[in-house]
């Protein structure tokens, strides 16, 4: 064997463990959009603020009950009639919302369920540092409590505001899709409990999902498209003032 | 963050913000992570200004920059280790590191600024007179300067000569990757686009330039001090070319930012009416007050005004002490500003939370307070292990 | 003196800082396998086995299918009427305990005006179709289930 041939053997045994995974991914990146995933659609003409799917999600999910901390939370958005737009979400919707008789005319006035779009190009994952949170195959991120250093890059990523910082983990945490549950034929827990069945859930590419039909039938919108980080979470009825 | 503090955060909310934004995650530590590599990044660049560029006016000070950069290194992940809540854990930064992060490469380019580039440095540039020493003194000091050696304890000019060579490589090589070292952390803000205060091209470049600010008027105030506790006069003509690239460096610093500031106001996008809530209120003090008057309109006054007018010799060292001091200040405003008024602002864009600094606890001022104080004392100990006296040049 | 000294390189101070360089580099190199989770990297950049610790959690809320088994009565009078599409643990809480040992785990019956209120009482945002009371005007002082059964909720 001659030098050069040994310099590239022993190359190819320092880097490839250090890199393989890194150029795996890469390559597999590329191809994963939409198969077998999760996604929900959400009518907004439907929510009603209750707040069951917030005490619900608590509850199913041991979310600290203090108003900090949100897996999925409601926005009540009231539009007056000259133009101001008032936006609340007392607790996050927990003990549902108040009669508030504004002194000037409402135009147009609505709830907004919000939670982890669960984006296909989730800016939370591109940022962590270690590999604490992930995309799973069927379209979930989730995050790795024990291997997370608790840097909060993955909370500053975040458009949507849908990470908060567990105090008793001291990660991040954040809605699953009730991965648990789903894993396992059921709903989760904030579908389950709508009264007015808000919140569909099912395989974006099943034809027999209801999320499915959805998507191919209604006029639909994510919250903020220009940042492209395709969510998983499509409004129905979704207002031009909802951010 | 205790359930009191954040009840009191939830009370002095203005406007709306997302539930989960009501913690600032990001707090004082992160404001002193990118002051600290800044000031190692500037020191070490004008260490290079005397190696590589060859600007004799610098060179008493050519030794002192490399040991505070040294010295502030050494500190530089602590605010991270700190702020971290799983600190055992952060060497997974170093086995899997995730390298679409720009965090991630914190720790590849720490190590290698430390140990290919800083290290080797001084080494090279102190290596006679760790020889020297290493046979002179004994005791614990004689020891380390043995381990120093390297077991290598012969020297002629031949290998003298050699070190310079190759001390300038490291040097030239240094440069780029002391951009590198600050300017990733510049990339970390910079490229949040879910943030649209920090999301931004030139942020990286507003970083590097400061960096450099602060790292100068850095090297400026310790020369002054020290100079000044061993009785000795510090010398003009160096103090005068410090002086001079301290203020082309605050020329360029201040109109990329001003640029900034000019186009955001100029584009008006969708963030710009919070983002004038803020600056007028909650931010006012520290921008335009500490960031801008006192970090860059008024060193850039008094700095030209000496530069085209002159002056004696005495005003000279009280404006350089004074203007140093300020662009310290004026820095550390603009870190502030960047890292705790970026996350100031909602993502909702339609409010604002606020900031509680602690006193006590990991993320309090006590703490950060010592975090600065260390490499003052790091760097004496370097001092006095390594003197960076000017060396005698043998005519 | 020693005749014969070695001949000193002028490199030997180099090589031997970068010998230990690449020690440290070749230590490092051999302990990272042995520090690293065993499942990282399985399916990504990230440690495989926490997917399993994110799937077994216990569950709370059941499928209240199951609800129908025991009470089959009252499941089939609740999905004839207006709350068919309200799950029971909406208002009786979170039922896999209570599935799992039915007389230790007892569900709850709150059955107050508010409740009722936080989805029926009337407020500016709920869309107009959805069944709503004024609060202060609909039987202030009485309870809502006077008059409304809450299982079938039309007038008795």
């Amino acid at each position: 064997m001659t030098r050069r041939d040994f310099i590239n053997k022993l190359k190819f045994f320092i880097l490839t463990p250090f890199f393989k995974n890194e150029l795996l991914n890469l390559i597999v990146q590329t191809f994963r959009y939409g198969k077998n995933k999760f996604g929900m659609v959400i009518d907004i003409s439907k929510c009603i603020g209750c707040g069951e799917c917030v005490r619900a999600c608590k509850e199913e999910n041991n979310v600290p009950k203090y108003p900090f901390y949100f897996r999925t939370w409601i926005e009540r958005y009231i539009i007056f009639e000259d133009g101001e737009v008032y936006v609340e979400s007392p607790d996050g919707g927990f003990n549902g919302f108040k009669k508030i008789s504004p002194p000037k005319k409402i135009a147009k006035s609505f709830f907004v369920p919000k939670l982890c779009n669960q984006c296909e190009e989730a800016p939370c994952v591109q940022v962590c540092p270690v590999g604490a949170t992930y995309e799973t195959d069927d379209g979930v991120v989730l995050v790795d409590k024990k291997y997370c250093i608790g840097c909060g890059y993955c909370i500053q990523a975040c458009p949507y505001g849908a990470r908060y910082f567990h105090p008793e983990t001291k990660t991040p945490d954040k809605c699953t899709f009730c991965y648990h549950r789903i894993k396992k034929g059921l709903l989760p827990v904030c579908v389950l409990v709508c009264p007015q069945n808000a919140r569909i859930f099912g395989k974006i590419d099943d034809p027999d999902s209801p999320v499915y039909k959805f998507l191919k039938s209604y006029p639909l919108q994510v919250l903020k498209s220009h940042l492209r980080t395709h969510p998983k979470v499509y409004y129905k009825d979704m207002d031009m003032e909802v951010r | 963050m205790e359930m009191e503090h954040l009840y009191e955060v939830l009370r002095s909310i203005e406007g709306f913000i997302y539930p989960n934004e009501i913690e600032l995650r990001w707090s004082i530590l992160i404001v002193l992570y990118p002051y600290v590599t800044g000031l190692v990044a500037g020191a070490f660049i004008l260490a290079s200004l005397e190696k590589v560029f060859e600007i004799r006016d610098v060179r008493p000070t050519y030794r002192l920059s490399l040991l505070t950069a040294l010295a502030f290194l050494i500190c530089a992940p602590l605010p991270l280790v700190f702020h971290i809540t799983h600190p055992f854990r952060g060497f997974e930064i170093f086995l899997t590191p995730h390298l679409s992060s720009a965090m991630a490469v914190f720790g590849f380019v720490y190590i290698w600024y430390l140990m290919a580039i800083l290290l080797i440095e001084i080494w090279l540039e102190y290596r006679k007179e760790i020889i020297e020493f290493s046979k002179i003194n004994k005791g614990i000091k004689g020891f380390i300067y043995k381990i120093l050696t390297l077991g290598v304890k012969e020297i002629n000019e031949e290998i003298e000569d050699f070190d310079k060579r190759f001390g300038k490589f490291i040097a030239i090589i240094g440069i780029p990757s002391a951009i590198l070292l600050h300017g990733y952390v510049g990339f970390i803000f910079g490229s949040v686009k879910a943030n649209p205060w920090w999301s931004s091209v030139i942020m990286p470049v507003i970083f590097l330039f400061s960096a450099m600010v602060s790292g100068i008027a850095l090297v400026i105030f310790i020369y002054m001090v020290l100079n000044y506790l061993k009785g000795k006069e510090p010398s003009i003509p160096c103090l005068d070319a410090m002086a001079k690239y301290l203020l082309y460096s605050i020329i360029i610093d201040f109109s990329l930012e001003m640029l900034d500031l000019v186009q955001r106001i100029y584009e008006a996008e969708e963030f710009f009416d919070m983002f004038q809530i803020l600056i007028k209120g909650k931010l006012f003090i520290s921008l335009f007050i500490f960031q801008i008057l006192i970090g860059a309109i008024l060193p850039i006054l008094f700095l030209g005004y000496i530069r085209i007018f002159g002056s004696s010799d005495s005003a000279k060292k009280f404006t350089y002490f004074l203007v140093s001091v300020m662009v310290l200040i004026g820095i550390f405003a603009t870190r502030w500003n960047v890292v705790i008024g970026g996350q100031l602002f909602s993502k909702s864009l339609r409010g604002l939370t606020i900031y509680k600094l602690g006193l006590i606890g990991r993320e309090g001022i006590y703490a950060s307070m010592g975090l600065l104080f260390l490499p003052f004392l790091i760097l004496l100990f370097l001092i006095w292990l390594l003197p960076p006296y000017e060396k005698e040049r043998r005519v | 003196m020693k005749e014969g000294k070695k001949e000193i390189s002028k490199y030997s101070h180099i090589k031997r800082l970068f010998g230990i360089y690449f020690g440290i580099l070749i230590i490092f190199i051999i302990l990272r396998p042995f520090l690293i989770p065993k499942s990282f990297g399985k399916f990504g950049h990230y440690r495989a086995d926490s997917i399993a610790d994110n799937i077994n959690l216990p569950t709370k809320y059941a499928d209240i299918k199951e609800c129908e088994s025991c009470h089959e009565e009252e499941y089939k009078k609740v999905i004839s009427y207006s709350h068919k599409s309200l799950n029971c643990q909406v208002c009786h809480g979170a039922l896999s305990a209570h599935i799992e040992s039915p007389d230790e785990n007892k569900p709850l019956k709150e059955m107050n005006r508010n409740s009722c209120g936080i989805c029926h009482f009337e407020i500016e945002s709920r869309p107009s179709s959805f069944p709503q009371v004024n609060e202060k005007e609909h039987n202030p002082d009485e309870e809502c289930i006077e008059c409304h059964i809450p299982h079938n909720p039309s007038i008795k």
